[in-house]
């Protein structure tokens, strides 16, 4: 009994121990600890393949205070041109000694080119199939190529990479732009009636006082018809497809009326949307936006803050909310895809209508009727109740 | 006794069945065959001849006056020089024989001494009996008694004038307490026994005396609370410490290693404390006390796995923050098992766990260390085992040497030279501070973090959970004097779980532990919350 017990004993231990695949020991000196992968069309004629692939790869530096300043790059890149990702980070193996380490990867950034014109499916499929990348993993567009957004100057992190994921996720401060991971990519861009978006991320040109620094900027969003990109929304249209998305968190709306000029900050906005297509194929949106702000600036107005004028700013300032949502709508209907995904709601609820309607989807969305119901509610005036009444401002005007 | 005895305790068992066959009989105490003699001479002969002639025993004849007949009575005292209190000796034996009750003695005839007579009348000491054979009363010399003869009197007397140097009493050196009570245990068992006693001042509270070791012939003592422990319990540790046969018993830690359920388990199933106030309370939970001479650790059964995390200053301080401090022990105790462990798993094998910015941090620290992550762990640990073997029992004032040199070639040296990364250091200095939190664990702990460390090097998270395992269902499966040792965990009871790993304010424990006590239970009346007005 005792012996039996022990035999298997001894051989649950042994299956359970060399049955698993925890086998890859690695140090941290055999990893290079990739940052960001940019991709771009290879425009090199010599080569005529595909892609070129240009790598970040964090530099194990000590940037602690007390350190002997290391004269060492934080980064160091290496790039190579091929057929697709895996081949050519296969092929860096002949560039850097350590094997790259992709779980860390911040940001995966294509250039316009090779997302406009050949998509970037076959990318997509090794990003998700490999096993290091995670789904979190960042996207973005480069307006122009992507190799040069990451030569980009740092300010705060080392790793320039590592900056521009930073400041995507920042975005949702005032929701100019988008974030999308690539989890959130495969799912708009694989869903019935969705519109994939992705941040627009350009180097924004030196200013002289700069001293030639070369900055991110983070503006707008592209938008992405399945895995082709089809076209780019302004800052405000991206905010307008990001009101009915239920996306936004954060924003600054402006407004001025009769010599008032009014800027309302966001803190919390929900948005409810009924899509509903009848027989004649004929389909009617009702958006509905909960929006909670606080007074961030106020000016030309006298006297004290009152109902009167709580209900103008709202009245205003949701009118800008309308424009900005009929613009991202101009805007799509030029691009042919539906920035609000509400096919997608249509799929979702009456899969039957969509089965008949969804193969002349966009002729139905540019032809829709959109009903805006924008509800702002000013919660807070901050610490003033009215204008700031300063001496011989009656003179000046 | 079990069929579920392990296999190394089955070897064992073998290897102390030969043992006992080569060496029976060797160590035995001489057979005592003597007996008393009337004469006076006799006796003392036979007393010297059974010490051997030892210099530090010492006789004291004297005569005292007889009287009418003018015929002097003669005794002896005999004692071991040092064991006796000479002044009881001089003051309230022979001085009231030889001078003070002279017009008593003056009708008795010696020729016929009347021991009775002796005893209530002239011996000024406190406690006196007749020896019931030579045996006894030699025990009685040894363990720092007096025995007198008398010429004339087939037998002896055994007077108490134990009188040997002990310690004073002293705050305990390891359970440190800072507003409970400050005694500790001293070598002394009858102080001991005293200082239980002056804290339960009941009837109940039971003393069972035996003696254990062939050459050392040490006292044990069996406490308890009548009214409380289990019967079964109380005559289980009996039964263990009867069963011990050994030559000597030096300290409590030798008597612990006879009567624990799994000897080779590191985790130890008998508690020991060195506080009056602890052992108290252990006794009214039901638990049995086993104090041994010449030890200031009295042991404690059964011993659970939660009991290494309370403290005597848990049940004076505020409830709140004794389970807030019970849970950081806890803590430390899962930190100090597997931190280095973690530590490399998570720097070998699971890279993506580390959040990004502290990855680029460590890999930086690492650049240029020539060991892999686990030998540099494993160095760390050892060397840091040896520095603090080497401070246990060093004199005061090389210990700080051995810390300086320890913590300039740990902490700096070995950072600056690029033997270790500095991060490692920050893990061993916490696993190290946040082992000696649960100090009662040290040994296990020791033991389970090479383990780990071993584990977690060669087989990652995956390792580190494996062991884990295998370490729960062992702990699960330990059992101390009839219960298991992770009680009341595992089997869990919820009414124990006020005092295991929260502390609930004290009015709220209104039972004994329900795994201990199984009469009695009840040990409080007070209305909840308590009024206090």
């Amino acid at each position: 009994m005792l012996k039996k017990r022990f035999i298997l004993i001894a051989l649950v231990i042994t299956v359970a121990i060399t049955f698993t695949g925890c086998w890859d020991q690695r140090e941290f000196s055999d990893i290079a600890v990739v940052m960001g992968i940019t991709v771009d069309v290879n425009d090199e004629e010599s080569y005529g393949k595909g892609i070129s692939v240009s790598v970040q790869v964090a530099n194990p530096v000590s940037h602690t205070s007390s350190g002997q300043g290391s004269s060492q790059e934080s980064y160091s890149e290496f790039s190579d041109t091929g057929n697709n990702i895996f081949e050519i980070l296969r092929s860096i193996t002949h560039l850097s000694s350590r094997r790259l380490y992709n779980s860390h990867n911040q940001i995966v950034v294509f250039g316009s080119e090779l997302a406009e014109k050949q998509g970037i499916g076959s990318e997509m499929d090794f990003l998700l199939r490999d096993n290091e990348m995670r789904y979190s993993v960042l996207l973005a567009v480069a307006e122009e190529k992507a190799s040069d957004i990451l030569a980009a100057d740092t300010n705060y992190e080392h790793v320039p990479a590592q900056e521009l994921a930073e400041l995507i996720k920042n975005q949702a401060v005032n929701s100019g732009s988008v974030e999308c991971n690539l989890l959130d990519f495969v799912l708009y861009g694989t869903s019935p009636g969705s519109t994939a978006l992705m941040p627009v991320v350009k180097i924004k040109e030196a200013s002289e006082s700069d001293n030639d620094k070369k900055n991110f900027e983070v503006n707008g969003a592209a938008v992405f018809n399945g895995d082709i990109m089809v076209g780019k929304l302004t800052e405000r249209e991206t905010r307008g497809a990001l009101w009915v998305r239920d996306k936004v968190e954060r924003g600054i709306i402006e407004c001025s009326f009769e010599g008032v000029d009014a800027e309302i900050e966001v803190f919390s906005a929900k948005t409810f949307v009924e899509v509903s297509i009848n027989g004649a194929g004929k389909a009617k949106a009702v958006v509905r936006c909960e929006i909670y702000a606080n007074i961030a600036g106020l000016s030309g107005y006298e006297g004290l803050f009152n109902e009167e004028l709580e209900e103008k700013i709202s009245i205003y300032s949701g009118k800008a909310v309308e424009k900005e949502i009929f613009d991202a709508w101009e805007a799509s209907k030029k691009m042919g895809c539906d920035v609000f995904c509400f096919g997608n709601m249509i799929y979702k609820k009456a899969p039957k209508d969509w089965s008949k309607y969804g193969d002349n989807w966009q002729q139905i969305y540019n032809d829709m009727e959109i009903s805006l119901n924008i509800d702002i509610n000013v919660e807070d005036v901050g610490d003033l109740t009215g204008d700031v009444a300063w001496k011989g401002a009656a003179e000046k005007q | 006794m079990k069929n579920r005895r392990g296999l190394l305790r089955r070897v064992l068992s073998g290897i102390k069945l030969k043992a006992e066959r080569k060496y029976s009989g060797i160590g035995q105490p001489e057979e005592m065959t003597e007996d008393f003699s009337k004469k006076l001479n006799e006796n003392i002969d036979t007393i010297t001849r059974l010490f051997h002639q030892s210099e530090d025993l010492k006789i004291r004849r004297f005569d005292f006056p007889a009287g009418t007949e003018k015929k002097a009575g003669s005794a002896a005292l005999v004692y071991v020089d040092g064991l006796a209190d000479g002044k009881i000796l001089s003051r309230d034996i022979v001085e009231p024989l030889m001078y003070g009750f002279g017009g008593e003695i003056s009708e008795i005839n010696y020729r016929k001494v009347d021991p009775q007579m002796l005893k209530s009348k002239m011996l000024a000491v406190g406690d006196v009996r007749y020896a019931k054979d030579f045996e006894d009363g030699i025990f009685a010399c040894l363990m720092g008694d007096c025995i007198m003869f008398l010429d004339g009197f087939c037998g002896c007397f055994i007077i108490g004038a134990r009188g040997y140097d002990k310690r004073a009493l002293k705050p305990s050196d390891t359970e440190m307490s800072v507003r409970g009570p400050k005694e500790s245990f001293i070598e002394n068992l009858r102080t001991n026994t005293a200082l239980v006693r002056r804290r339960i001042k009941n009837t109940d509270l039971c003393f069972d005396n035996m003696v254990v070791g062939r050459q050392t012939r040490t006292p044990i003592s069996v406490v308890y609370m009548h009214n409380v422990a289990d019967e079964k319990l109380v005559n289980e540790v009996k039964r263990r410490i009867r069963s011990i046969d050994v030559d000597s018993v030096v300290s409590s830690g030798y008597i612990e290693q006879y009567i624990e359920d799994e000897p080779t388990s590191m985790f130890s199933t008998v508690g020991y404390t060195e506080r009056p106030d602890v052992l108290c309370a252990k006794l009214l939970e039901g638990r049995v006390g086993i104090i041994i001479d010449g030890t200031p650790y009295v042991l404690t059964a059964p011993q659970f796995f939660s009991e290494n995390f309370q403290t005597a200053e848990d049940y004076s301080s505020n409830f709140i923050s004794v389970t807030i401090l019970r849970l950081l022990r806890y803590g430390a105790f899962f930190v100090s098992v597997f931190a280095p462990a973690i530590y490399v798993a998570l720097t070998t094998f699971h890279q993506e766990m580390i959040p990004t910015s502290l990855l680029l941090t460590m890999s930086a620290a690492r650049e240029g260390i020539p060991f892999s992550a686990f030998f540099e762990a494993l160095f760390m640990v050892i060397v840091f085992e040896i520095l603090k073997e080497a401070g246990v029992r060093l004199p005061q004032p090389i210990g700080q040497t051995i810390s300086i040199v320890g913590a300039l070639v740990m902490g700096e040296a070995a950072v600056s030279a690029g033997f270790v990364s500095a991060p490692l250091v920050i893990v061993i200095a916490f696993t190290a501070v946040s082992g000696f939190v649960v100090s009662a664990f040290s040994a296990p702990v020791l033991i389970l973090r090479f383990i780990f460390l071993f584990l977690g090097g060669f087989m990652g998270g995956y390792g580190i959970a494996v062991g884990a395992l295998i370490l729960f269902v062992r702990l699960a499966d330990l059992e101390s004097f009839g219960h298991r040792y992770m009680t009341p965990i595992v089997p869990f009871n919820l009414s124990d779980q006020k005092d295991t790993v929260i502390r609930a304010p004290l009015w709220l424990m209104r039972t004994r532990p329900h795994s201990l006590a199984k009469k009695n239970r009840v040990r409080e009346n007070t209305p909840v919350p308590p009024d206090g007005k």
